[in-house]
């Protein structure tokens, strides 16, 4: 039985065993509905619904729908969010019903207390190392040129480190870039950079919710070692036209989004470009005749969904973004006899598209359903291309010669999930996927026409063909009020070129409440990765390659464990600490020597598989509401690395290995006018390999380099960079204005002009002396924002 | 211009444009403090005196000439820790002794020089690994400029069951000959003659497709064929079996002798050359990976290490 058929046959028995359970309960009765802010019609993910007579409650999911299964009696209900204004709702339950709330936001509701919830929900779910990403923080935290970015916010997070400068990459406790599951409305990102990694592909306008999780996966998830990433895509509003945008120093933004059939068929659509390439290319043009080039990205997200009955609803939603730098120089002889003119243009893009159709259908007031088609590709390419036109005895003969190097990689998906709530005390999640992924690992393809003959030739590796599966189940069961466990498994597979590889995960998390105030969480799980990221920069360079598993480069696997406690503190504080440790196999390292970019069917030889571990604790002091709100998050960790053929296979320390990290976010408002921003960060230098001596080598017969020298390199990043720190600071304008509001946002990126290392090398100074010699890339870089709603 | 040149246009012209606000300034290092540590680096082969050079570490960035230890005492001992010889300074740091090295024995050297400590290693000389026969057949060029002047060369080797052995294999082309028409400068006529080239070994650079010398790579493979001038591989894959290996030259003249080497190392005379070869291979590439050279000097820098030779020589 191939492992697809043995999915469905795992999935129809659970549907079939979960349908008699439903039936056998019949004593009580079920409120199931969705949640949603009445503004705008958006789901509330995570918003809850709590009966205080009975003691129990639900959360709804990521489509805002809940279920609660209550004894047949009167029922006193609490429907909160956090920023929301809190619905209560007492009503007699004597069988099944359909009850959906619409919240209504503080910014509604003038002079109306709105009561904090989030915390209440940190204490009550079983998970841990899980943060809900606050897009309101997003929005008014100081950041570099004024780009708000999702990913940036996020890297200010206990147990997340940024790795260079300015970069968006995220390194989860002691994971490498490629281990983080980005997903935008489920679906796979595979490079979530703009210009190098400056810039995240995110447009904040576009997102409605962002989690973060660094350990106790789900068994929903799989696929990534070291987090999860879950970002969802604005619905679009249902009830009126909406849109919001920016004008900033180097790029704009606008969304749109509203109602097609109100309260029945919406839309969003958002977009964002740079425009560098507008700015600068007077520049580059100035520097001679023919010149021309520039760089420019843009993202273009959209949603549509329509409801067709309040059981079953459709959304379709994408994501196309893309980055180009091109530079192009032409030539022209203007003699009358022969003229003759060349172009050379050259070029670099990157990009990624995304889609996903999905369907949710409500079986029941206890099961959910959840069916969607993916298509998730990234694709770079590099290429030049020469013209050449030039007359022969009267003859025009043009000539030219292209070569292009492309690689990428295309998935198609098409999964199932499924919530089932056969009581307060149990919600149950399953279901399963295939992934049908491309691999393109580089062809080069050149093409000539000298006028006479045209060659037409590619080379390089051939593509490369996989299947992935996955199923899972997972059980959030309330044992009693104190405990509370999260317990699943997620099985998974892959097959390439006749190789197979499975995997059995299980995962477990679950909390104890010491007190009203106080939970102990722990959590283990196991993951398994099966693609890798080749990438020696470690800077989110467009060229980092995605691979599958092969005969001697096996799949990556991760064991977590964590241990921590939460407390809310007086004055709507609170604090959470976690420790965590954390094991990796079969992980990629580049051997001594490899080089940047070379031919991707030998990546195999440049590369050497080893294992890796690091170990920590994070700590969180947070203020979610008031007047001032923000976090402190603290983390000491330690992360290794050791492979057989590296270090001469003794252990060090891998390159984002930080001692300590801090991470300073505040906000706050003085008036419905003045809000103002601060972010301090510090860490410790990054780890990098230098040598701190040099001697003669061995010299022989013969011997070409006799009386030459080497470079001692003790070990693999040996040599630590200066510290890295850096303080922001923003303030933000509101006013409201004929159609709707505006801010003005201004920023201070590095408000303390720190020269923080980019990278390092060795140089001569005027007295020729060698020196070692840091490049920074961000001094104080002042930004300017207009930001408009209507 | 290929596509990773361009590449590497583009990301530098890239780099060019975000760095135009990039701050460049000298820092501080750490290793400018470093100490200077005592350097040995001898290699020992069976038959030959054993030779070392002495010198010391410096600074990275210290910019003064490294300096041979003249004042050093070298003694050799042997693997029971008897005393072999003591090496006598010969100039410029060179040390020698009068007694030639054995295969199969194991060798410690102790050196120390002015204030450095003593400094010592430990290692032996494998068995000579002769190649057992050889072969040649013309092959056809990678490069079509040279058509089918390539050729293939065979050479068989019988491993040795029970050990761990590393071996490095080169070509060398020495000397030839080829017939010409030449002048006889007493008659003033043209004459065929045979020149004879007599220019010293010369390393010839390789390619194989050979899997076992594939699966040793360093990743400067390309293809599936891997290139270079000195090929590394250990016994992992076929320990205790005779093997036939394939070597080509990408051009072949046919007028001079070529000498395959076959080298059985010691593991560290074989990581340290192998090393050494990434190094080079690697040396001014920003973007590679840096390269540590092998060192099994105790309290010191260098290499002591042995190692024997065997050669087949194919004459035209």
């Amino acid at each position: 039985m191939s492992p697809d058929s043995r999915c469905i046959r795992f999935l129809l028995s659970a549907i079939f065993i979960l349908t008699l359970l439903t039936s056998a309960i019949g004593q009580n009765a079920t409120i199931s509905g969705h949640i949603t802010d009445a503004a705008t019609g958006e789901a509330l993910i995570g918003a809850t619904i709590y009966d205080f007579k009975s003691g129990k409650g639900a959360v709804a999911n990521n489509y805002g729908f809940y279920s609660l299964t209550l004894p047949a009696d009167s029922v006193s209900l609490r429907i909160s969010y956090v920023g929301y204004q809190t619905q209560n709702e007492k009503r007699k339950l004597d069988g099944n019903v359909v009850l959906s709330f619409e919240l209504s936001g503080s910014a509604m509701l003038e002079g109306v207390e709105v009561v904090a919830t989030q915390n209440d929900n940190e204490l009550e779910r079983s998970q841990m190392s899980t943060i809900e990403i606050s897009l309101d923080k997003v929005k008014s935290l100081p950041v570099l040129l004024g780009e708000r970015d999702v990913l940036k916010t996020i890297q200010l997070l206990p147990g997340v480190q940024s790795g260079m400068e300015g970069a968006s990459g995220i390194y989860v406790r002691g994971g490498g870039p490629d281990q983080n599951l980005i997903l935008l409305d489920g679906v796979p990102v595979y490079n979530a950079n703009h210009l190098f990694g400056f810039f995240s592909i995110f447009n904040t306008d576009a997102i409605n919710s962002v989690r973060l999780i660094k350990g106790g996966f789900p068994a929903e998830y799989g696929g990534r070692l070291s987090s999860v990433i879950d970002m969802r895509m604005k619905e679009g509003n249902s009830k009126k036209i909406h849109g919001e945008g920016g004008i900033g120093l180097i790029a704009s933004r606008l969304t749109i989004e509203g109602p097609i059939i109100k309260d029945k068929t919406s839309f969003m659509v958002s977009g964002r470009r740079t425009y560098i390439d507008v700015l600068t290319r007077p520049i580059i043009r100035s520097q001679g005749e023919g010149i021309d080039g520039g760089y420019y990205f843009y993202d273009l997200n959209a949603k549509v969904n329509h409801k067709f009955s309040d059981r079953s609803r459709l959304f379709l939603s994408g994501y196309f973004g893309r980055d180009r730098f091109f530079v192009k120089d032409s030539y022209s002889a203007r003699s009358a006899q022969e003229p003759y003119t060349e172009t050379l243009e050259a070029g670099l893009g990157w990009g990624n598209a995304i889609g996903a159709l999905r369907w949710n259908y409500i079986f029941g007031p206890r099961l959910f359903s959840n069916t969607t088609l993916t298509y998730s590709s990234y694709d770079f390419n590099v290429g030049s291309q020469f013209e050449s036109e030039r007359v022969e005895n009267g003859q025009t003969i043009n000539s030219s010669q292209s070569i292009e190097y492309l690689s990428g990689i295309r998935d198609w998906s098409a999964k199932i999930d499924f919530n089932y709530f056969p009581d307060p005390d149990h919600s149950v999640k399953f279901g399963g996927a295939y992934i049908y992924h491309t691999f393109n690992p580089g062809i080069n393809r050149f093409e000539e026409n000298d006028g006479v003959a045209r060659q037409d030739t590619s080379f390089g590796s051939n593509r490369i063909f996989a299947h992935e599966f996955y199923t899972y189940i997972e059980d959030d069961w309330r044992i009693n009020e104190k405990f509370k466990v999260n317990g699943g498994v997620h099985i998974s597979g892959f097959s390439v070129n006749s190789k197979e590889y499975f995997s059995f995960q299980p995962r477990v998390s679950g909390r104890y409440l010491v007190n009203n105030r106080t939970a102990v969480k722990a959590s283990y799980a196991h993951m398994a990765q099966f693609l890798h990221l080749l990438t020696n920069t470690g800077i989110g360079l467009p060229t980092d390659l995605w691979v599958p598993p092969t005969e001697n480069i096996k799949p990556q696997l991760a064991h977590q464990v964590a241990a921590g406690v939460v407390r809310d503190l007086p004055a709507d504080f609170s604090v959470s600490f976690e420790a965590y440790y954390k094991y990796m196999e079969n992980l990629l390292e580049y051997r001594d020597g490899a080089g940047f970019f070379g031919n991707a069917t030998d990546w195999q030889g440049q590369v050497e598989s080893g294992r890796g571990w690091s170990y920590g604790g994070e700590l969180l002091l947070e203020k979610k509401m008031g007047k001032t709100s923000g976090w402190i998050g603290y983390t000491l960790s330690w992360t290794n690395r050791q492979f057989e053929n590296i270090n001469f296979g003794e252990v060090f320390p891998y390159r984002y290995d930080r001692r300590h990290d801090i991470s300073l976010a505040l906000t706050h408002t003085f008036s419905e006018r003045v809000d103002v921003g601060i972010v301090w960060v510090y860490g410790t230098g990054n780890a990098v390999t230098l040598p701190l001596e040099r001697y003669r080598r061995l010299s022989g017969s013969g011997d070409f380099f006799r009386g030459a020298e080497v470079g001692h390199i003790e070990s693999r990043n040996n040599y630590r960079m200066p510290a890295y720190h850096r303080l922001d600071l923003g303030v933000n304008l509101h006013k409201e204005t004929r159609y709707g509001s505006r801010t003005w946002s201004f920023g201070l990126y590095n408000a303390y002009s720190r020269q923080n290392p980019f990278f390092l090398y060795f140089s001569n100074d005027r007295e020729g002396n060698q020196r070692l010699t840091q490049v920074a890339l961000f001094p104080l870089i002042p930004s300017v924002m207009y930001n408009f709603r209507f | 211009m290929n596509t990773p040149t361009l590449f590497f246009r583009i990301l530098i012209a890239s780099a060019l444009l975000l760095s135009t606000g990039a701050c460049t300034k000298f820092i501080d290092f750490e290793g400018e403090d470093s100490t200077p540590r005592l350097v040995v680096n001898g290699a020992f082969q069976p038959d030959s005196v054993f030779e070392i050079e002495l010198s010391n570490s410096l600074g990275f960035i210290d910019i003064s000439q490294i300096q041979p230890r003249t004042d050093g005492s070298v003694a050799v001992y042997d693997g029971n820790g008897s005393f072999v010889d003591s090496l006598t300074h010969i100039g410029d740091g060179r040390y020698r002794s009068n007694v030639t090295a054995a295969v199969g024995n194991t060798y410690t050297v102790r050196a120390s020089s002015g204030a450095f400590g003593e400094v010592s290693a430990t290692d032996y000389i494998p068995d000579i690994m002769p190649i057992d026969s050889w072969d040649t057949a013309s092959a056809a060029s990678s490069d079509p400029f040279f058509d089918n002047s390539g050729l293939d060369i065979f050479f068989t080797l019988s491993d040795p069951a029970g050990s761990e052995n590393f071996y490095m294999v080169e070509v060398f082309e020495s000397a030839g000959y080829y017939i010409d028409y030449v002048m006889d400068p007493s008659t003033g006529e043209f004459v065929q003659d045979t020149i004879y080239l007599d220019f010293g070994p010369q390393k010839l650079y390789l390619s194989t497709t050979d899997q076992v010398l594939l699966s040793e790579a360093d990743g400067f493979a390309d293809g599936g064929e891997l290139y270079g001038e000195t090929f590394f591989f250990s016994d992992r894959l076929f320990n205790g079996n005779i093997r036939r290996f394939q070597l080509r030259l990408d051009y072949y003249s046919g007028i001079a002798n070529l000498e395959i080497r076959l080298t059985s190392a010691s593991q560290s005379y074989w990581r340290y050359r192998r090393t050494i070869d990434r190094y080079d291979y690697s040396s001014g590439d920003p973007f590679s990976e840096p390269v540590q050279v092998f060192t099994n000097i105790e309290g010191g820098l260098g290499i002591w290490a042995g190692f024997s030779a065997s050669s087949a020589v194919i004459e035209f």
